[in-house]
């Protein structure tokens, strides 16, 4: 019976200390980054990118993806990637229940080619992916393809 | 009755103060005293019979007790208490008084069993403190939550004109700028309005490919 005490004061104690370190969830977004090449040659595009297909992207008919990573958006923290033709992606969550991101695209010479805030669109969304940006690369052009993990 | 001495030296000198009397002379004791069942009264008859010695204890015994009876007057002349076997019986309980040292198994099994609540009781009441402070903790982090400030106020960006677009401005138009707040583009670069999508900024450069192509809308 001592020792039946003894392993409740135990039990509890452990409880507790548990629940004081437990702190809130970190607040953070999670995205697939994709850069897809399109170029000349027979129509193909990614399943995972079907809008490729339409307008404006269908100017040109075949894409690849050249790059995919899944990035992690801390809120208020700017993320950059780079894009295989040199420019930067730089991407800050602002609003994380709304999913809203600063993004802003720079060429090679750090001239800013586009700048504004946009809502990453959820997974049940149609589309569920954003298309920010088509820059030139090669003989055709290369399109930044963001959606939520 | 004052107890006798071990079976074996046939029961002739008290015993020490502060020794308990054997079991063969309680029996004896209280075969004298009529105490015993008729049952237990035959077997002691029959081993009084067979054992010279046990025989001998209760003789001894047997001349104590004539002894407290018929000389207690003498011995006790001059006692303050209220009658002789008030004596007898103080001297036989400071003799048969167990040690101090010794306690009776009743009071050990009380102790033990007051251990026992102790230390249930010490560890329910220390459960019921962490169960307090996890409820207080977890009360004062909702308040917390509650007076959270609130998340950071949207930047305003500054819009500033963006070069005339090819495409008229259709309610496409409109509903594709509410998908992206305070869009700006750079030189080079168009925003293509696209129905129940984000716009896309088409950026090109004529100067770098020849065979770069304009967008389809």
């Amino acid at each position: 019976m001592r020792w039946l005490g003894v392993a409740f004061a135990v039990v509890a104690a452990t409880a507790s200390a548990q629940g004081a370190d437990a702190g809130p969830p970190p607040a953070s977004l999670d995205i697939t980054f994709a850069q897809v090449a399109g170029g000349p040659g027979a129509p193909s595009v990614p399943k995972e990118y079907p809008e490729l297909a339409t307008p404006p992207f269908n100017t040109y008919p075949h894409y690849e993806v050249a790059s995919t990573k899944t990035v992690s958006l801390p809120v208020t923290v700017k993320v950059t990637e780079t894009l295989v033709d040199g420019s930067s992606f730089e991407a800050t969550l602002v609003d994380v229940p709304a999913a809203k991101v600063d993004i802003v695209v720079k060429d090679s010479t750090g001239a800013t080619l586009s700048k504004g805030r946009y809502t990453v669109p959820p997974k049940t969304a149609k589309p569920a992916t954003l298309y920010p940006i088509s820059v030139p690369y090669k003989n055709g052009n290369l399109v930044v393809a963001v959606s939520r993990l | 009755m004052i107890a006798a001495n071990d079976a074996d030296d046939g029961g002739m000198p008290p015993a020490p103060p502060g020794r308990p009397p054997d079991p063969a002379t309680l029996d004896l004791m209280a075969y004298i005293d009529g105490e015993l069942p008729p049952q237990r009264v035959a077997e002691i008859e029959r081993r009084l019979a067979d054992d010279p010695i046990y025989a001998g204890k209760l003789r001894g015994l047997l001349a104590v007790s004539e002894f407290v009876r018929d000389d207690a007057d003498r011995v006790y002349g001059n006692a303050q208490v209220d009658g002789i076997a008030d004596q007898v019986m103080a001297r036989l309980g400071r003799a048969s008084a167990p040690p101090s040292a010794i306690l009776p198994l009743s009071s050990v099994a009380t102790r033990r069993r007051k251990n026992s609540i102790i230390w249930v009781s010490f560890g329910v009441v220390a459960a019921a403190a962490a169960a307090l402070f996890l409820y207080v903790r977890a009360h004062d982090q909702e308040q917390k939550t509650a007076n959270a400030p609130a998340p950071p106020q949207t930047v305003a960006v500054k819009t500033t004109e963006t070069p005339p677009s090819k495409s008229p401005a259709t309610a496409i138009e409109e509903e594709a700028k509410q998908r992206v707040e305070g869009l700006e583009v750079g030189e080079g670069a168009t925003v293509i309005y696209r129905s129940d999508s984000t716009p896309v900024v088409w950026v090109t450069k004529k100067d770098e490919t020849k065979d770069q192509k304009s967008p389809k809308k």
